[in-house]
Formats: C-alpha cells, sequence, structure tokens
C-alpha cells in the first residue's frame, strides 16, 4: 500500500475529534426521547431542511465517495455518469414517500407495509432479502473505515474500522433516529465543502488537457463512450439504486418520521443535490493517470489522488469528507435495521405483545448487537467496496416491483410478491456470477416485473385501510 | 405424503412448532448469507493462484484488472512489466514499494505480465486475456434496462390516486 501522509498522533486526533462530536450531539439530541416514537422516528414532525439533509447526507455514503471514483477508474466515463443514476431512486421515492406517510400513519417500517400489504410468506422472504442488504451495507462502510484510515495515516485496518462502527453505534444507541438526522445535517455540510475544494484544486493544479492527454494515451478505453460493459452498468445502476430505495427500512423510517406532506419535497430535492456528487467524486479518479499515482485497489483510488495532490491538507480533507460520510450511512443503517429488527422480528414473530417500553430497550441493544455483528463481519475484508456492494444488487433491485405495485395499486396477491423477489434474486444472483456485477440488479428487476406484470390484469381489490391496521395487530395482506 | 406430514407436525406442539419455524427462519437466513459468502469468494479465491504475480480484482470481461505480487526482493522496488496486444518489446507499468497495482480502459487482446525477481530475471509470464462482452449484448441489456424504466414511470406517474372509496 502507497506510504501514508498523515501522521498517526494527528489521525487519532482526529478520529478522536470527530468521534466525541458525533457521540457528545448523539447523546445531547437523546436526552429529549421520551417514547419509542422519538426514538425509532424522531417524534414524526422532522421538517424541510433536515429532512432534505438527511435523505441526501444517507445516500451520500462511504460508496459515493470511494466506489463512484472506483466505477470510473474501472468503466470510465459512463461509469461516472451511471453512478450518478443513483438519484433516480431518491427522485422516484419522492411521489411514494408522501403515500406511504398518508397510507400508513402509525407505520414503523417497511416490513409493515409488506406484512399488511401481501401477507406473511411474503414479509419473511422481504426480511431475508432486507436484513441481508443491510448486513452487506454495513459491512461495506465498516470497511471503508478501515480502509481509509489505513490508506491516509498507516494505522492498521483492523484499528480504524474498530473505532469507526464504535463510534457509530454509541451515538446511535445515545440519541436514536433524532441524533442520526441531527448527525446527517453536519455531515452533509461538511461532504459537500469537502468535495468541492478537492476537486477544484485538483481541476485548478492538474487541468483537464493533462487529465485528458494522459487517458488518451494510457487508458483509452475509459474515454471510450461504447465501452460494452459500461453500457451495461448505466441502467443496472439506476436499478441498484432504486431497488435499495424503495425496500431499505432506512427511507422508509425517514418516510414515517418526516412531517406530513414533506416526504415528497424532501426526497426529491435530496435526489437534485445528489445527482452531481458522484460525478464530481468521480473525477478525481480520472487525474490518477496524469499524476502517475500507482493504485493497488480501485476502491482506493480517490485517496490516494487527493494526498498526491494536496499532501497533508488533502489526506485531512478526504478523511472528514469520507468520515462524515460514513457516519452518516453507518448511523442510519444501524438505526433502520435495529427498527427492523425490533419490529418485524422481535415484535412480530417472538414478542408480539411487547410493550414500548420494553421494545425500546429492545431497540438500544439491537443497535449494540448490530455495531458487534458489523464489526465482526467486517474484519476478514470480503471483497473490494464495489463488488460487494452489487452483490446485494441482485437482492434489493427484486424488490422494486412488490413495493411500487403494492403501495400504488389495489390488485395482486402475495404469491405474486413472494415469488418476484425469489425468482428475482436467483436470477440476479446467477447473472452476477455469469456475465459481472454491472448486469446483477437489471436481471433481477427484469425477471420480476415478469412475475408482478399479470397482476395487473387480476380480479383482486386491497383496501387500503388494512394498511392503518398495526396498531390492532392485524397481520393482513392478501396471502397465498 | 400428506399423511406423513400431519403426522410429522401431530409430534410437535403448537408453542414447538413455532420455536421450529423461528429457527428454520434463522438458520435459512445466516445459511442463505454464508452459502453467498462462499460462492462470493470463491471467484476471488480462485484468481489468487500462488505464484508471483495473481490477479485479485478481476475484471477482464470490463478492461480492468488487479495484480498482487510478492516481492522476491524487498529491500528493492517491485518492477512489473506488460505487453499488451500491440507492444512488440516489453513496457514498465510498475516499480515502487506497492504490492499490488490496477489496469483499466484495457482492450480485447491477451496481456502478458511479469515480476523481476533480480538483475535481467523475470518471474514466468502470467497471461490474460481480455474479451469484452459484444456491443450486440450490451445494447441489449441497455435497451432492456430502458424498457424497465419507462414501465417503472408509466406505473408511478398514472397510478390512480387513494380515494375514500378505496378504503374499504
Amino acid at each position: 500500500m502507497n506510504e501514508a501522509t498523515m501522521p498517526i498522533s494527528m489521525a487519532w486526533a482526529l478520529i478522536a475529534l470527530f468521534s466525541l462530536l458525533w457521540v457528545y450531539l448523539g447523546w445531547r439530541l437523546g436526552q429529549s426521547n421520551k417514547s419509542l416514537d422519538d426514538y425509532m422516528l424522531a417524534g414524526r414532525q422532522v421538517g424541510l431542511g433536515l429532512a432534505t439533509a438527511t435523505a441526501m447526507a444517507t445516500w451520500v455514503t462511504s460508496n459515493t465517495t470511494m466506489t463512484a471514483p472506483q466505477l470510473t477508474y474501472q468503466l470510465g466515463i459512463w461509469g461516472m455518469v451511471g453512478y450518478s443514476l443513483g438519484a433516480v431512486g431518491l427522485l422516484l421515492f419522492a411521489p411514494l414517500a408522501n403515500r406511504i406517510r398518508s397510507l400508513m400513519p402509525e407505520g414503523y417500517t417497511s416490513g409493515d407495509f409488506i406484512r399488511l400489504r401481501w401477507g406473511v410468506t411474503a414479509w419473511r422472504v422481504f426480511l431475508v432479502i432486507s436484513l441481508f442488504y443491510s448486513f452487506g451495507w454495513l459491512i461495506s462502510l465498516g470497511m471503508a473505515g478501515g480502509l481509509l484510515v489505513n490508506a491516509l495515516t498507516g494505522i492498521p485496518y483492523l484499528y480504524g474500522m474498530t473505532v469507526i462502527v464504535t463510534v457509530c453505534t454509541l451515538y446511535t444507541v445515545f440519541g436514536g433516529l433524532r441524533a442520526v438526522i441531527a448527525t446527517d445535517f453536519i455531515q452533509s455540510l461538511l461532504i459537500i465543502i469537502g468535495l468541492l475544494i478537492l476537486v477544484g484544486v485538483i481541476f485548478a493544479q492538474v487541468g483537464v488537457e493533462p487529465i485528458y492527454t494522459a487517458l488518451e494515451a494510457e487508458r483509452p478505453g475509459l474515454l471510450n463512450l461504447l465501452l460494452p460493459a459500461s453500457i451495461m452498468f448505466l441502467f443496472n445502476n439506476l436499478f441498484f439504486g432504486v431497488g435499495e430505495i424503495f425496500h431499505s427500512n432506512v427511507w422508509w423510517s425517514r418516510a414515517f418520521a418526516f412531517a406530513p406532506k414533506i416526504g415528497g419535497r424532501a426526497y426529491f430535492l435530496a435526489g437534485l443535490f445528489w445527482l452531481p456528487i458522484p460525478i464530481v467524486a468521480g473525477f478525481i479518479a480520472l487525474a490518477a493517470p496524469a499524476l502517475g499515482v500507482n493504485v493497488p485497489a480501485a476502491d482506493m483510488v480517490a485517496p490516494l489522488v487527493a494526498t498526491k495532490v494536496f499532501g497533508l491538507l488533502g489526506a485531512v480533507l478526504v478523511f472528514i469528507v469520507v468520515f462524515s460520510a460514513l457516519a452518516s450511512s453507518l448511523d442510519s443503517v444501524l438505526a433502520a435495521t435495529s427498527d427492523l429488527i425490533v419490529k418485524d422480528i422481535y415484535q412480530g414473530h417472538i414478542h408480539p405483545t411487547a410493550s414500548a417500553e420494553h421494545l425500546r430497550k429492545v431497540a438500544v441493544y439491537t443497535v449494540i448487537g448490530l455495531g458487534v455483528l458489523t464489526f465482526a463481519l467486517s474484519v476478514p475484508r470480503l471483497a473490494t467496496l464495489g463488488s460487494l456492494l452489487h452483490f446485494t444488487g441482485a437482492f434489493v433491485a427484486s424488490t422494486i416491483w412488490p413495493i411500487a405495485f403494492g403501495l400504488l395499486y389495489r390488485k395482486g396477491r402475495g404469491v405474486h410478491a413472494s415469488l418476484a423477489m425469489v425468482c428475482g434474486t436467483v436470477a440476479g444472483l446467477y447473472s452476477f456470477f455469469a456475465i459481472g456485477f454491472y448486469v446483477a440488479a437489471l436481471v433481477s428487476a427484469a425477471v420480476s416485473l415478469l412475475i408482478m406484470l399479470p397482476v395487473l390484469f387480476g380480479d383482486d381489490r386491497f383496501a387500503w385501510s388494512r394498511l392503518q391496521s398495526e396498531r390492532v395487530g392485524n397481520k393482513g395482506g392478501t396471502d397465498d | 405424503m400428506q399423511r406423513a406430514a400431519s403426522r410429522l407436525v401431530g409430534q410437535f406442539r403448537p408453542h414447538e412448532v413455532v420455536i421450529l419455524i423461528r429457527r428454520t427462519f434463522l438458520v435459512a437466513f445466516y445459511g442463505s448469507w454464508l452459502i453467498c459468502s462462499v460462492l462470493f469468494n470463491a471467484g476471488v479465491l480462485a484468481a489468487n493462484e500462488k505464484g508471483s504475480l495473481s490477479v485479485s480484482d478481476n475484471g477482464l470481461s470490463a478492461g480492468y484488472v488487479s495484480l498482487s505480487f510478492q516481492n522476491p526482493n524487498p529491500e528493492l522496488p517491485a518492477h512489473v512489466e506488460m505487453k499488451g496486444p500491440h507492444d512488440a518489446d516489453w513496457r514498465t507499468i510498475y516499480e515502487g514499494p506497492d504490492t499490488a497495482t490496477t489496469l483499466s480502459g484495457l482492450e480485447s487482446g491477451v496481456y502478458q505480465f511479469r515480476l523481476s525477481e533480480g538483475e535481467d530475471r523475470w518471474s514466468a509470464p502470467l497471461e490474460l486475456t481480455v474479451r469484452h462482452h459484444s456491443l450486440t449484448k450490451a445494447f441489449g441489456f441497455f435497451s432492456m434496462g430502458l424498457l424497465l424504466f419507462v414501465v417503472l414511470l408509466v406505473l408511478i406517474f398514472c397510478a390512480p390516486p387513494v380515494t375514500s372509496r378505496q378504503q374499504d
């Protein structure tokens, strides 16, 4: 690995500073949590500013700041543009968010919706997919933390990963979703300002002409707009993003937490603000050949280029940007996955009569357990960030149509939704190994649609009021 | 078959059946995670053949590859050379302290790589073939994606609003 740029003492000081800041904010904001709704859904009254910031910051993950440059370095111009199509997920979730809030004013999780709309079998299939995805995302975030600290400072991967996972777990435990949303606001500002400075300086110091000349001479394929894998990747990434957002409780819990009629505008604005970020981050990777930077692993290209251009200042900037991006996502996934486990697995399968107070305690223990599990699964460094992330695409893209059909139309039965998710996932996994990561989500979504489409010609008529039966313990659905 | 199944279920009390279902669910979840992890790593493990130069990230059908190497002379910088489909001679692609390098934007063809083992001594060449997918296949997937996207847009923006009559 390249020689570290930041002295270890400075790195530990930065880590300590940000760790204390996030944990203090979590503890402080946690003081005002009085009920389960406060802890899990920030009181269900989040306004437009915070709502937009949290949606954008959560979607700017370490995957955006590190995987967007990786994909640019591997797949060229279309890799960069394709990654930015992840914004479509946020934009299309905007109309759904308002509908979710009005159809399920008392809802807690995306699992609630699947159970009430499609029945118990589809709910269990959905939970397996959703938890699998959540663990994949958590591991990729834990790994990114360790890799980043290692590349910039030389601190061993295990130490950096441990600190970042521990800090995020702590402030999520203390503050619940309220702390997550508030810290997201600060983190989103740090991310945008840091990225703009980084790209501005690379643009000014290296210049577009030398970057283009070096690419044309050394890696012409990256400028090729007809690079086959990149063309295949474009819509794959779009559907991966849509699948992630449509199904994940990270976004549903926010739809429940935002004040009525805020969700639509917040998700739309977040999508617009997010759109250029992967292009800005990806641009950093294109400068690597012009700067003569060796890239041992493609997911490290952004920190390596930044430190080459800026030296110590670049390392500090990259550290702040990626640490903020990591924290803003890790806390969100921890909180949302904890909600899913508490409401859908613990209350849904183990202790249906649990009181709100009891559930709140379980939520705290669940966040801690998830933090420990994330740490344990991040230790072996299973794969590169991009591969790990797109592997989960095969799972999540299969949920797009069951969610969309279920929320927007009254037709269909649980058996359609279950089959669509199972067959879509299997087909996506097959294509991941047989063709490549850049088609897994697309194939999964296509097969899932083929199974869901006949639903439109059925006679079923789901009563929307059944989605509001959460509080009376109705298992709902039009099961198989 | 049905009788055998009901006899099997009859051996358990109701709460035992519930426990069984819960455990089956947990085993299915962690089992699927394990299977996928093994499948996922199979490609990586297969690529990491023993030797001085190996593939650590295989994206040959997309024109990129990461190579890992064990420098036989740690006191000297590692030195890796490549001969591409249009190269008449070997050329240096990396010289320095790292133990890996990533190449991308490669066109279709046969590439050879070798690692310096000391003065004028080189490792056996590692031969890799980059074979991009055909444009027909690429545009096939692109068209499929475009079609799915149009369907999704129509589905979302042409959905009927929720009326009070539909509540029941």
